[in-house]
């Protein structure tokens, strides 16, 4: 299991709301939201028609100025953005539309150049980017067909080549899958993936289709105008396979596992910071993906390292078991990569599952 | 990403649906024609309406203070262009006369109104070639030269035909070149003798006097003696003047020019009713397509680019087929109205203006629905 590279936030919604209509028409659609999604990351919303999952798309997607909250994509403010800077912003995202809308009059080359020209490529390198961008979605051979002259598949490949060609940073899509058949989407799909995990695009696709969720990175459930979930499938399953090299959680129910790891934050730590210290209060239980850190123990003075942990190591359940000051200092011998589990969800697991309860009591006997 | 780049998107629009296209066209062609008719019918009113000022060759021309143009028929007496004689750097000031009466269609009888025009034919100074090769002939009792574009109502006149001119019996003896107006259906060009033996005629009703300057003197100088000497008595002219006062008198203040000049208007606005519904066709059925190259960054000005060049290639389209149709138009009208329907290339050049203009304003209208579309719709 190799560790996730560090990755900047790409989008990050904060208590954003929305409203339509004005006066006794109008209507919230968009309730405090709250998400961060990162780059490389592959996001699946779904949620009920009226969930406001579209709202926040657009809203993301800078078709939409921002009412209330903010929404920030690489770092730049969307609310408040003029109308020429929202064009702008626009360019720098690429757009999967559930309807095609290719231009009828135009080729598939001509109408991925359409996107190109946007961009800073220069012109004598349109027509080489086009078809390259094409050939990758298995269209090289159709490059001056005409919208009409292709299946439905076909058009909504070329509308994807469109929106990839400019190797956005972001990419919102709508249905991208729906009037594909099965191996057009798979195709799609692996796309989206190459896409985010080679050039670290944040994706965010709006979709009912189950057959592509096994792609995404994370889940995120919208209802009534609310983020009610957000599952991190990837990291989860990263986490729990992590979890499962833990004599603690190796007795766990896959389902048990589940649930602790979503309820587990990453955190990173360069060379040679102190993850706890010794005599604070603690907080929360640590499991490290990656990395080695050292555990010391300060005693008369001296604070000789008592243990090294690696990849799989866990620290910090004897302070919030007993209540207690940390007993030892952990410091990242080289960056780490740890996932933590806040104290009261740990006290919480321990109780549902008396098993891992006594694994517990049994380590707490260990480390006296 | 230029203007070329957003033509030759337009272009390729239009040009995908070529049997909509052309009735596009051919719509806008419609309304140049309409255009061309009636600004064929203005000139043609204003050209034939100055026919004879555009042939005058006198430095100066005076005329009544009250004369408000050529058919007015208000007189001066012969003294006053005696006096204007005597004025310092004139060479010569002679007498026009002009009459309005009846001509008999030799082979029917029938009555024709005519304008008759009474020269000098030592020095009529008019641009008249024909005059000069038929000098003698005019001198002789009762002679005539025959507008040979008068209206076919006039009758067959050819050189050596009898007929009578204001009950007077006349011998044409040659053919000339006028036209029709709309106040006459012809000229008749006579010797001032045999003009002043026609009835009512009295040789001290001046309708003008025709002024030639001594070499080197200065127009507006003895323009300026003229009036001094007979103050408020003579309105003094050029020839460009007079011919700029029956332009405007036609077509401002008579009903015929007001009639076409707003028939110009109506094409204009007839051609944009109908540009605006084909543009506005056009972009309703790409309004999708409109809203996503918003959507993915293309400005505003980008789509107003597409969308005003469509306009352009209506506009280009439906003038060159417009072209087409009011050149056979024009043939056509001349052949049967005899009135001069001249198809210049400022004029074309003009309908073209107007038409790109009209097309432009659709655009311009047709726009506003592009604008207004939103791009998070699409999602």
């Amino acid at each position: 299991m190799s560790s996730p590279v560090p990755r900047e936030t790409a989008i990050a919604v904060a208590d954003v709301d929305h409203h339509y209509g004005a006066g006794e028409a109008r209507k919230q659609a968009l309730f405090g939201n709250r998400l961060d999604v990162r780059a490389g990351e592959i996001v699946i919303m779904t949620g009920p028609s009226g969930s406001g999952k579209t709202t926040l798309l657009t809203l993301i997607g800078t078709l939409r100025s921002v009412q209330a909250g903010s929404i920030r994509l690489f770092g730049t403010e969307l609310a408040g953005l003029s109308p020429a800077e929202q064009v702008r912003m626009r360019r720098q995202i690429g757009f999967i539309f559930q309807a095609h809308n290719l231009l009828e009059a135009l080729t598939a080359r001509q109408n991925v150049k359409l996107a190109l020209e946007l961009s800073d490529t220069p012109p004598a390198e349109h027509d080489r980017r086009a078809d390259a961008m094409l050939e990758a979605v298995g269209l090289g051979h159709r490059l001056h067909y005409k919208p009409r002259h292709l299946s439905v598949g076909q058009r909504q490949r070329v509308a994807i080549a469109r929106a990839l060609v400019n190797r956005p940073r972001i990419v919102l899509a709508d249905e991208p899958t729906a009037a594909l058949d099965q191996e057009s989407g798979a195709n799609v799909v692996a796309l989206l993936r190459r896409l985010a995990d080679d050039q670290g695009a944040a994706v965010m696709i709006v979709t009912h289709d189950n057959r592509i969720l096994g792609v995404a990175d994370r889940i995120v459930n919208m209802v009534d105008g609310r983020v009610v979930s957000d599952i991190r499938i990837r990291e989860t399953m990263l986490i729990c396979a992590i979890l499962k090299q833990c004599d603690v959680f190796k007795e766990m129910s896959p389902s048990d596992l589940t649930d602790v790891a979503q309820k587990m934050a990453e955190e990173r730590f360069p060379a040679g910071a102190a993850i706890i210290r010794q005599g604070e209060s603690g907080e929360k239980f640590y499991v490290i993906a990656a990395g080695r850190a050292e555990v010391r123990r300060t005693a008369e003075g001296s604070a000789p390292a008592v243990a090294i942990l690696g990849a799989g190591g866990f620290f910090g359940e004897v302070a919030l078991l007993r209540d207690q000051p940390r007993n030892a200092t952990v410091v990242a011998l080289e960056p780490v990569v740890a996932y933590t589990l806040a104290k009261a969800d740990f006290l919480g697991a321990l109780r549902t599952h008396k098993s891992f309860e006594d694994q517990i009591s049994a380590q707490l006997f260990h480390r006296g | 990403m230029g203007p070329a780049a957003q033509f030759i998107l337009a272009w390729r629009m239009l040009a995908d649906r070529p049997g909509r296209f052309l009735l596009s066209v051919t719509g806008v062609a419609f309304a140049v024609v309409i255009m061309f008719t009636q600004l064929g019918f203005l000139n043609g009113i204003t050209d034939s309406s100055i026919n004879l000022a555009d042939r005058l060759r006198a430095d100066l021309v005076v005329v009544h203070p009250q004369q408000e143009h050529l058919k007015s028929g208000v007189e001066f007496s012969h003294f006053l262009l005696q006096q204007v004689r005597d004025v310092p750097g004139v060479a010569a000031a002679l007498p026009l006369y002009l009459s309005a009466n009846y001509w008999a269609n030799p082979q029917d009888g029938g009555r024709n109104r005519v304008l008759i025009i009474g020269v000098d034919l030592d020095d009529p100074m008019l641009d008249l070639p024909e005059l000069a090769a038929h000098r003698d002939a005019l001198r002789g009792p009762d002679t005539a030269l025959f507008d040979r574009r008068a209206r076919a109502e006039l009758g067959a006149v050819a050189p050596g035909t009898r007929s009578t001119l204001a009950g007077r019996p006349v011998r044409v003896v040659g053919l000339f070149e006028l036209g029709p107006n709309f106040a006459y259906e012809g000229h008749l060009l006579l010797g001032t003798a045999n003009f002043l033996r026609l009835p009512r005629q009295r040789p001290d009703d001046v309708d003008l006097g025709l002024v030639r300057l001594a070499p080197g003197a200065d127009p507006e100088t003895v323009r300026q003696r003229i009036r001094d000497r007979l103050p408020g008595r003579l309105d003094v002219l050029t020839s460009a003047e007079v011919a700029r006062r029956e332009r405007d008198i036609t077509t401002r203040k008579a009903p015929v020019g007001i009639v076409f000049g707003l028939g110009l208007l109506v094409g204009f606005a007839i051609g944009t009713v109908v540009c605006y519904q084909i543009l506005f066709n056009e972009v309703s059925d790409h309004l999708p397509q409109f809203a996503m190259m918003k959507a993915i960054g293309h400005r505003p000005r980008f789509l107003a680019g597409i969308v005003l060049s469509e306009a352009l290639i209506l506009s280009g389209g439906g003038w060159v087929a417009g072209l087409a149709g009011g050149w056979g138009l024009y043939a056509f009208l001349e052949d049967r109205t005899a009135l001069l329907m001249d198809l210049t290339a400022p004029r074309a050049g003009v309908i073209f203006v107007l038409t790109a203009g009209m097309c432009l304003l659709a655009g311009r209208l047709a726009l506003k629905k592009v604008q207004a579309t939103d791009p998070a719709d699409l999602f």
